[in-house]
């Protein structure tokens, strides 16, 4: 890689941290150890990449997109409607959605905003 | 068991568009692109501890080893999109040189780097040294290799060899010592150079074009294919450039295996020499700025560009609007920017459609109802700034 050499302050590596999900009273429930965390509960809003612009004019805001793992090769995230790819998921959670999805995990791709070929999800758990 | 050792950087890299946020670096890159064609890969590289810690699930994600050798730098590109020089940080003269990383093995693929490099001991060796500014020769730090193959791209190549000819300077390395050179040359695909002579690979069209590590990808699948799997430096170049194309359009790794390579129904894609409109607003900094790295992008690939606001400039409309026509016409294809919706570049695409001009257009934000005459009379839209600027060279 090359390039311009020059911005300011150095960059830091931020893990994303998962939600905190209230756990469900039951049976053995002793309580006194803290809520445990799971890591799969994560969301992030992306952009979609490689939009396919006749697909996106049947989607609109507020639609549910199925957030679909293809192992590949090459491996990637794509979020469909009704079966066909709107886009794909690039985010930087991306590694950890699909660790998360090869456990068993599944994600929807909400649609918070489409503006001409664009459109932004928030890619949360199902 | 096949196996190959990789040297190279593992680095953050953010662009805005489109988006994307990850450690890759050409190291970590190569790493999870051969992946699926070595059985047993192994990194090493310099990291700081956060960042090793937050590059651990890309290796486990693709299931390679990582040995790594302490920095003081987390080294960042940071991009607007894929063609535009990233920023780097920190600047270049504030990283901190290392000592080398030695690495020995049977094969290996070694990147230039901008905190160190890496000293080889190897059979078989594929060497690309990653810089614009003052590329290593490969045996400069000790590096040893009985099969060399050097794969960088003109610039670089020129610049380890001095002359303005690339394969008149690719003839210089194999003099030295490689036993082939692979000269990337961008959309006009790339040149493999033995002693024996040299051939072209196509560079392949996809639907999406996202360049960000491209170069790391074909150097990857060279070295899995050549020096792992002993194929003739033509195929291993040919799967490359194939591995390339599939990256481009999924922005996806590992690269498909060979099979599915060769299957893929790829058209040779390079740069149709001719002279392109840009049409364009250029009324505040934003509109501006774009068409000045449409401008410098489309003469990147090849193209001769006719830029209203730099071949022109302000003037009277009766001045304006004739010069800018007559230009119009003596292109062969018009480049335009719609978002914003500015009449007089919806008018540029008008004309140049009733001459039968190609249109290539991108519109992020472009209304549908807005597209419909533009697109209903056969100019190609699109969403991502860089594919549009490709599909324009390709003329496609």
């Amino acid at each position: 890689m090359s390039g311009s050499g020059g911005g300011g302050g150095d960059w830091r590596p931020v893990q994303k941290a998962p939600v905190q999900e209230p756990v469900k009273k039951g049976a053995g429930d002793g309580g006194g150890a803290g809520v445990p965390v799971d890591p799969c509960a994560i969301s992030e809003r992306t952009t979609l990449n490689s939009v396919n612009r006749a697909i996106l004019t049947a989607v609109r805001g507020g639609d549910l997109l199925d957030v679909v793992y293809e192992a590949g090769p090459p491996q990637r995230l794509v979020a469909q409607a009704n079966g066909s790819i709107v886009g794909s998921i690039t985010g930087p959670s991306m590694l950890q959605f699909i660790q998360c999805m090869l456990n068993g995990r599944q994600y929807v791709a909400e649609v918070i905003g489409i503006q001409g070929g664009t459109c932004q999800v928030l890619v949360r758990p199902k | 068991m096949s196996e190959i050792a990789i040297v190279g950087g593992v680095y953050h890299e953010r662009c805005i568009w489109p988006e994307w946020d990850h450690i890759y670096g050409s190291g970590g890159r190569a790493a999870a692109a051969l992946r699926s064609h070595v059985e047993r890969v192994t990194l090493h590289t310099y990291v700081r501890e956060d960042v090793g810690v937050a590059f651990k699930p890309y290796a486990s994600n693709y299931g390679f080893d990582v040995v790594t050798a302490e920095t003081k730098d987390a080294l960042s590109f940071e991009y607007v999109h894929c063609m535009s020089s990233p920023v780097i940080r920190p600047p270049l003269a504030r990283i901190h040189r290392r000592p080398p990383i030695a690495v020995s093995a049977e094969a290996v693929l070694r990147f230039g780097m901008l905190e160190g490099c890496g000293k080889v001991d190897s059979e078989w060796c594929v060497y690309d040294p990653q810089s614009a500014f003052s590329p290593e020769p490969f045996e400069q730090n000790g590096s040893k290799a009985a099969h060399l193959a050097v794969v960088a791209n003109r610039s670089e190549i020129l610049a380890m060899t001095g002359g303005d000819e690339p394969t008149v300077a690719a003839q210089k390395l194999i003099e030295k010592g490689a036993e082939v050179v692979v000269v990337k040359s961008g959309p006009a695909g790339a040149y493999v150079i033995t002693r024996d002579g040299q051939s072209h690979i196509p560079a392949y069209r996809s639907n999406g074009v996202w360049t960000i590590g491209s170069g790391d990808v074909f150097a990857a699948i060279f070295a899995a294919r050549w020096a792992v799997h002993r194929e003739s430096p033509e195929r291993a170049a040919e799967l490359a450039s194939r591995a390339v194309s599939s990256y481009a359009e999924t922005m996806g790794l590992p690269s498909p295996l060979p099979d599915s390579l060769l299957q893929a129904q790829l058209v040779p894609a390079s740069t149709v020499p001719g002279r392109v409109y840009l049409a364009s607003p250029f009324f505040n900094l934003g509109q501006r700025w774009l068409v000045d790295e449409a401008r410098r992008c489309l003469t990147e690939l090849g193209l001769e560009v006719f830029s209203p606001v730099h071949d022109v400039g302000p003037g009277r409309a009766h001045d304006i609007g004739p010069a800018d026509i007559d230009a119009l016409k003596s292109c062969d294809r018009v480049f335009a920017i719609l978002d914003g919706v500015d009449t007089g570049t919806v008018f540029e695409v008008g004309y140049a459609s009733s001459l039968g001009v190609p249109v290539y257009a991108l519109a992020q934000s472009v209304a549908e109802e807005n597209l419909k005459m533009i697109v209903g009379t056969g100019s190609q839209v699109f969403t991502d700034f860089v594919t549009a600027l490709h599909y324009t060279a390709w003329k496609a």
